[in-house]
């Protein structure tokens, strides 16, 4: 009756990648490291999932955007 | 700034194109500062009917004229299927990025690597790249005095 909201989870809090680690450099020119931020279809991942902040999730989608631009990555793939 | 080049662009081609580009950055006072040649890629996608293409990776000094007449350049030469120029660092002091590109480099980005595909190379660490979107059109704003760095 009352109690039909879902069980809260709570996870593992989830870390930004680039704060973690200074050395990964966000970079348009690298689309390998760039892949792991898209889905198989190559839509940007939310960064509510992957955990990245918000001043790094800016900057990726950017390097994204622009590896799309130059054929690094796809805007689409159709299976 | 990146241009793709069609597959079947030879050395010559390619050196006819480092030379007009070299003669425009002479006369707008710009100076290149690297040159790479990043080999026959596969495309993510079909780019003018194209699958592959040839990567040309530029650095370069040089103010915003002379980002606007290379791109105008670019855009001439059928060759190139497609460029972006990106705003590395704006208001640059010429002085303080005394790389250049020797012949032998020139040579060197115009010989066209037989592998397919090569893995990206790391490039050295450079100063993060401060500007809004740039697709085709990359922005160049700053006055007459500034320097800017693009590739």
């Amino acid at each position: 009756m009352m109690n039909d909201k879902k069980p809260r989870r709570f996870g593992r809090r989830k870390v930004c990648m680039f704060c973690a680690d200074a050395n990964v450099k966000i970079d348009y020119k690298n689309p390998q490291m760039l892949r792991s931020f898209v889905t198989e279809r190559g839509k940007m991942i939310p960064s509510r999932i992957t955990g990245t902040c918000a001043q790094h999730q800016r900057s990726l989608s950017l390097a994204i955007r622009r590896s799309r631009m130059v054929a690094l990555m796809p805007f689409a793939v159709n299976e | 700034m990146i241009t793709i080049l069609a597959p079947e662009t030879t050395s010559e081609d390619i050196k006819v194109i480092q030379r007009r580009v070299l003669e425009l950055m002479e006369r707008k006072e710009g100076r290149l500062l690297a040159l790479e040649n990043w080999g026959r890629r596969r495309l993510a996608y079909t780019v003018r009917k194209h699958r592959k293409g040839i990567y040309l990776y530029w650095r370069f000094l040089g103010h915003f004229e002379l980002v606007a007449e290379i791109e105008r350049l670019m855009r001439m030469i059928e060759k190139v299927i497609r460029y972006m120029s990106i705003l590395v660092d704006a208001n640059v002091d010429p002085n303080a990025r005394p790389e250049t590109v020797t012949d032998e480099q020139l040579n060197q980005a115009a010989t066209i690597p037989t592998f397919d595909a090569p893995e990206h190379e790391e490039r050295e660490a450079r100063p993060a790249e401060t500007d809004e979107e740039s697709g085709e059109e990359a922005e160049a704003a700053g006055d007459e005095s500034d320097d800017e760095d693009k590739e």
